[in-house]
């Protein structure tokens, strides 16, 4: 069953279009990668998915159209955005940062017992619960960010470059516990990345996005096998 | 020192006034980062809706209840038609609509009342209590009580409710703030209304003590500023100080600084604020601005 269904979809800033007709989709249960340059509109793709920016075409959400809709509205419908940069909220304490993602929800002791997962997954937040988010490491407020995204008990989370700008055993701690979250808590994801290598290995599926076209689609194992993929974005030569 | 603890004690339920209103700048400048110059005239625009419902023939304690809830809608409305448009615009251009809004409400309130002033109810007894030489109003232990519910509330608001963390979570990140859900523009209505309301019961302090007239806030503003930047402009808690330290210290400089005569006392106040400045440029509570590179 499709989760996300994208269809025709094209979106931009101002009368600069960077998207041209994408169609792209993501399977209940599995992990989607969406690869590209920079300027390729990765970024934008994402951010117009969640309405935070002007798109044409359709986007389906469990078979429901959330184009069009306020970014509020498609978060309370179950999408979740980790964007890029982290947009942790500084100057509120990370367990406020995991409460207020869960703003969606009322079920109290649900939401305790999940903020009790978070630290389970991400033990290093729960050292920090009083601290604000805005004095954590790059690698910390990008688990807070992820954190966030989950506590809304998203049916898809998307994640935008999260190893950017992070250590390279950070980042492979992260995406362990990207995998995790998908296997164990059944996270849809679609996940936006530079660093293919890696995005690829916890993917089912791949996109390769080039000028806001969708150049070359396929099984994650297949793209990592493409030679093109290869030379242009997993540095081999 | 009995002279000196009625000084004090005087200078505290000013300080109550200045806070009041200081808190509704801390208020609107969390949630839109604005400094609101016409938060005093909007109390003024309140205290005079308040007089008119008496006119009306309701009794003032009514009166004050009613005109808060219109207030709260009167600056959600103003928020709506007028901020909302400019507030990603550059400050200059939002301290020129501010200002502009200073003119509007100050011009509204002469041009519906007229700018003769006008006695005003006071819902206070005029009790006084006497311990020795050292009087105690009821107007004293009244200012202090709203303020401290003012306060309380507000804290029981941001800290305990779901609302609250909203509020917080929308002024901190607007963009991560939709994201989780959070109806940014109605957060942000909600924060412009509460302001207003908290500034007509800084209006109604002000009335209950002199009588109506469009220009009566005009000094209470700046004072009420002096108190938010002296605590720090993002600090609830600051705002309460400051308004107190401003008041208390302006008391003194009245008692203790005749010499200064009544026109020379407001500089006392405005030196406080200029060292507390110097010294700590974030204010006492605030935080200073970082930025991470």
């Amino acid at each position: 069953m499709k989760v996300l269904d994208i269809k025709n979809f094209s979106a931009g800033y101002g009368r600069l279009r960077v998207l041209h007709n994408i169609s792209l989709s993501v399977q209940e249960g599995s992990v989607a990668v969406l690869l590209g340059a920079n300027g390729a509109g990765k970024t934008t793709t994402l951010r117009a998915i969640s309405g935070l920016i002007k798109s044409e075409g359709s986007v389906l959400l469990d078979g429901q159209e959330t184009r069009g809709l306020s970014p509020d509205r498609i978060a309370r419908l179950g999408v979740a955005h980790a964007a890029e940069g982290r947009g942790t909220f500084t100057d509120l304490t990370v367990e406020d940062n995991l409460r207020v993602g869960a703003f969606r929800r009322t079920d109290k002791s649900e939401i305790a017992a999940d903020i009790e997962k978070m630290y389970v997954l991400f033990p290093r937040l729960r050292e920090r619960y009083q601290q604000k988010a805005g004095s954590l490491s790059g690698g910390e407020q990008q688990m807070l960010a992820v954190g966030r995204a989950l506590m809304l008990r998203p049916r898809v989370l998307l994640l935008d470059e999260p190893s950017l700008g992070l250590a390279p055993v950070i980042i492979n701690d992260l995406y362990d516990t990207l995998a995790r979250v998908n296997k164990e808590l059944r996270i849809t994801m679609l996940i936006v990345e530079q660093n293919a290598n890696l995005a690829l290995q916890i993917a089912d599926y791949a996109y390769v996005l080039e000028s806001g076209v969708i150049s070359l689609q396929g099984p994650a194992q297949e793209i990592a096998s493409h030679d093109g993929v290869r030379a242009a974005y997993l540095g081999d030569i | 020192m009995i002279y000196f603890l009625q000084q004090l004690l005087n200078g505290l339920a000013t300080g109550a006034i200045y806070a009041s209103l200081g808190l509704a700048l801390v208020l609107i400048y969390r949630t839109t980062n604005i400094a609101n110059f016409a938060q005093g005239e909007m109390a003024t625009f309140s205290a005079f809706l308040t007089w008119q419902l008496t006119e009306f023939g309701l009794p003032i304690g009514w009166a004050i209840l009613i005109s808060l809830g219109l207030s709260l809608i009167l600056g959600a409305v103003t928020y709506v038609l007028i901020v909302r448009p400019v507030q990603y615009k550059d400050e200059m251009t939002i301290i020129i609509v501010t200002l502009g809004l200073f003119l509007a409400y100050n011009s509204a309130t002469g041009a519906i009342w007229g700018f003769m002033q006008k006695a005003s109810p006071s819902p206070l007894p005029e009790q006084t209590w006497t311990f020795g030489t050292l009087r105690i109003g009821a107007e004293l232990l009244a200012f202090v009580a709203v303020l401290v519910t003012i306060s309380v509330g507000l804290y029981v608001l941001f800290q305990r409710t779901r609302l609250g963390m909203a509020l917080r979570a929308a002024a901190s990140n607007a963009q991560s703030a939709q994201l989780v859900g959070i109806p940014y523009t109605a957060m942000m209505t909600l924060g412009w209304g509460m302001a207003a309301a908290l500034g007509s019961v800084s209006g109604a302090l002000v009335a209950s003590r002199l009588t109506l007239d469009p220009n009566m806030m005009g000094d209470v503003i700046i004072y009420a500023f002096a108190a938010a930047v002296v605590g720090g402009l993002s600090s609830y808690l600051g705002a309460v100080v400051g308004g107190i330290v401003v008041g208390v210290s302006q008391s003194f400089s009245t008692a203790y600084l005749p010499a200064l005569g009544s026109d020379l006392q407001i500089i006392v106040p405005l030196l406080l604020i200029v060292a507390v400045l110097i010294v700590k440029p974030e204010g006492l509570f605030g935080k200073a601005v970082q930025v991470r590179v």
